[in-house]
């Protein structure tokens, strides 16, 4: 379990706290999603997930590793993938293969075994055959999954990506979201940071946040149900929830929808 | 008076090994006052054709034509890149914005520029001592949006000029382009037309380089949005929930692109609550 | 858009030569110059002409790409060759005269024995990077540097900012065209005014490429530092090229060959 312990904490020479007074826990074979507007702190909780920021008040524990004790930070990174949201920006590697391989050759893991890691990783991403590409020729989506696929070869217990599909066409978009569905399945706890909510519908818990606060932390529903809320937070409801919830309210009873699929079949039986 | 694409064609490193056909046979028309909208998914060959209409790039096949010229006339033709706040330079936001009006050798710079500025939503003495590299996400797609405008294009051209906003940014992006249209044709180009659908007077839909689809939006949702499936691409889903209820009998005269909207036609092809 | 940027001069072919360990290809580039230096006679340089000749036909490297580097050097070569060749007003009988100016037959001789010099120079070491991919330069580099991180020479991160540089230059090529393309969109003209207005025409195009690499630089740091770089103390490496047998013999036997020619011819 990652567990924030009311934790605060506030960039040098701002006004303001980026996170305020956080309590949270991340569990295993989990997906969370964080939805938020911009500068809500969604990109400061990855960063302190994963120990690259120590809080100002409170703690963060990953697998009962305090994130501020310094002798153990490796232990702490190599347990938290990291994703970033402009994949251009972090591959490191000049060919596929050796980006993949950068984080577990930082973690002194033998040849031998760096072999299987990369074809693994590249595996679970789709990736495998593009080994000797170099990154420039990639397309986007296929970048962003060559981004999972590097913080995957370290093989954390959880993996926290900042936006992951912002940038994406549809296919992107859906190999993506499909990679984290097998991770959560495959007992990793997922953290995905997102602007459409309709993405933060198929997570187990939501946490909205709120100029660093928790503004909703609970299931899905809870939220998107709640349209002011939402208004407030400045997040857009899925438009099939909206569709649902005008027609209940025109007196048609629609039962829980996410797709249009789902919501056509509900009416025309 | 239009900007006229006629059987365009483009192919990168004519010749080479590694020569690549990104565009072919793509006619296209855009008045002013209108709304075009290019459609398809990654490598369709959308940025290409932005290239060829700005005139950056000169078309291997066919031609492009601004106003019945012969090419496409320097300053006539306005682009807006993908991300283009990337490409501040300047110290003040009216200085950027100012750049384009004054290579184009403007006598009215400045009016140029509060024009431009307010015609996004930034209000010229709020925001224009401001340094571009301190900006909100909207705000810096917006001011660069009006560095294009300041040049007082008849055509805007814009690459995918709402992705990675947040709710907010993007509502005032699309307002500032439908502000944009009263004086020019704007054509824009995304894999995920959304909102813009409710607003366009055509769409392109591209798949590997070649044309699909052209025209209406209403033809466009007559055989379900096939050409749509066809590029790869997905209907939002808005439009999409009234697809498929049609193809399932419901009787849908005309397509709503708003969820609300869309809520009422539903109702109004169901008859009521049983 | 997909430009494929062809990235230094690397011709991507199997042969020999390109299979052979980077290690071992750049100790022999350092034998064959030691040699080309000690040659001192004409049979020596067409001894070292043949082994350059041999090594370009195993690559299968074409001639054209082989001996382009030579076009860099031709100013040299002519200043090279006027320097010995010509003289003022000579005493002696020369070959042809214009004028005070002359051309003298020794001189010319050992003009073009350095010209010759240079261009094989060019073409042997040029080979090294012609049929070595540029990570495995780094490797090799970094293999090679590494008994002097004793002294605390920093080799491994040396090796790191190079291979770090080789994976940007085509992002920071493509970003910087992106820019050209966007700022002459907005009427900016580069090809305009004196040396100084040239220079100054590009500032819409080289602060955002900084501000936008200042922006990658923090971003790539934290990423390396989410994925537990710490400097090469305890990392290991996916490919660590290793020399085989065949390329200590391989460089065995061309040092040795090399070092007969550089001695005795």
């Amino acid at each position: 379990m990652i567990v924030f312990e009311a934790v605060s904490f506030t960039y040098p020479g701002a006004a303001r706290p980026a996170i305020a007074d956080l309590t949270l826990t991340i569990a295993s074979a989990s997906l969370l999603a964080v939805v938020g507007a911009n500068g809500s702190g969604k990109s400061t909780l990855a960063r302190l997930a994963d120990g690259l920021l120590v809080p100002d008040s409170g703690r963060v524990m990953v697998d009962g590793i305090d994130t501020a004790d310094e002798q153990r930070c490796w232990d702490v990174r190599s347990r938290v993938g990291l994703v970033l949201q402009n994949p251009d920006n972090q591959i490191v590697g000049t060919v596929v293969e050796e980006d993949v391989a950068f984080g577990p050759e930082n973690l002194g893991v033998p040849r031998e075994e760096l072999r299987s890691r990369v074809s693994d990783a590249l595996a679970v991403v789709g990736l495998t055959g593009l080994e000797r590409r170099e990154p420039h020729l990639l397309s986007e989506g296929q970048k962003q999954r060559l981004a999972i696929a590097g913080a995957l070869a370290m093989r954390p217990e959880y993996l926290v990506l900042d936006e992951p599909t912002a940038m994406l066409d549809q296919r992107g978009r859906t190999d993506v979201l499909g990679v984290l569905d097998g991770l959560k399945l495959a007992g990793r706890g997922v953290v995905h940071i997102t602007q459409d909510t309709g993405e933060a519908a198929r997570a187990d818990l939501v946490l909205a946040l709120d100029a660093g606060s928790v503004a909703y932390l609970g299931h899905p529903a809870g939220l998107l149900g709640d349209a002011s809320l939402m208004a407030e937070l400045g997040l857009e409801a899925p438009p099939i929830q909206v569709i649902a919830d005008e027609l209940r309210r025109s007196g048609f009873t629609v039962p829980e929808v996410s797709t249009a699929e789902e919501l056509v079949e509900a009416l025309w039986r | 008076m239009a900007l006229v694409a006629k059987d365009l064609g483009y192919t990168y490193s004519t010749g080479a090994p590694y020569e690549s056909r990104a565009l072919t046979g793509v006619d296209l028309r855009l008045e002013k006052g209108e709304l075009c909208l290019v459609v398809g998914s990654t490598g369709s060959g959308k940025s290409t054709l932005l290239r060829l209409m700005s005139g950056l790039l000169e078309p291997g096949v066919g031609s492009v034509r601004v106003d019945d010229a012969e090419s496409v006339v320097r300053g006539s033709v306005g682009i807006v890149f993908q991300n283009p706040e990337t490409q501040f330079f300047a110290e003040t936001v009216s200085a950027d914005v100012a750049f384009g009006p004054k290579n184009l050798g403007f006598s009215d710079v400045d009016t140029a520029v509060s024009d431009a500025m307010l015609a996004v939503g930034l209000e010229p003495v709020e925001f224009g001592e401001r340094s571009p590299f301190t900006l909100s996400g909207g705000e810096a797609r917006r001011a660069a949006i009006a560095g294009v405008l300041a040049m007082r294009p008849a055509y805007l051209l814009l690459d995918e000029p709402t992705a990675g906003l947040d709710r907010r940014g993007r509502e005032v992006v699309v307002r500032a382009l439908l502000e944009a249209r009263l004086k020019a044709g704007v054509l824009l180009v995304t894999h995920d037309p959304g909102v813009f659908l409710a607003h366009a007077d055509r769409v392109l839909v591209l798949a590997a380089g070649q044309p699909v689809f052209y025209g209406n939006v209403t033809d466009l949702l007559e055989d379900d949005g096939a050409p749509f499936d066809v590029a790869g691409l997905v209907l939002p889903d808005v439009v999409r929930a009234q697809v498929l209820a049609r193809s399932r009998g419901a009787r849908i005269a005309r397509f709503a692109f708003d969820a609300t909207d869309a809520a009422r036609t539903l109702a109004g092809a169901l008859g009521g609550p049983s | 858009m997909k430009v494929p940027v062809t990235f230094g001069q690397y011709v991507p072919v199997d042969s020999p030569v390109h299979s052979l360990d980077a290690k071992a290809k750049m100790g022999l580039v350092a034998a064959f110059t030691a040699a080309l230096f000690l040659v001192d006679g004409p049979l020596g340089m067409v001894a070292a002409a043949a082994v350059v000749a041999a090594a370009v036909v195993l690559s299968r490297v074409p001639w054209r790409i082989a001996l382009r580097g030579i076009r860099a050097v031709v100013m040299i070569l002519m200043i090279t060759l006027a320097a010995h060749a010509l003289r003022w007003n000579p005493a002696t009988v020369a070959l042809v005269r214009v004028g005070p100016l002359a051309v003298d037959a020794a001189g010319l001789k050992e003009g073009l024995f350095f010209v010759v010099r240079i261009v094989l120079l060019v073409v042997g070491t040029s080979l090294l990077t012609l049929t070595t991919s540029p990570v495995a330069l780094t490797d090799g580099l970094e293999r090679i540097m590494r008994p002097l991180a004793r002294v605390r020479f920093p080799a491994s991160e040396v090796a790191m900012m190079l291979t770090i540089a080789l994976r940007f230059i085509p992002t920071t090529a493509q970003e910087a065209e992106k820019l050209i393309v966007a700022q002459t969109a907005r009427g900016a003209r580069f090809d305009a005014g004196g040396p100084i207005a040239r220079a100054r025409a590009y500032a819409p195009v080289l602060v955002p490429l900084f501000v936008n690499l200042f922006r990658r630089a923090d971003d790539l740091a934290t990423a390396m530092e989410a994925r537990c770089y710490r400097g090469g103390v305890g990392r290991t490496r996916l490919h660590e090229s290793r020399m085989r047998p065949r390329d200590w013999a391989v460089l065995c036997l061309g040092t040795l060959v090399l070092a007969l020619v550089g001695i005795t011819l």
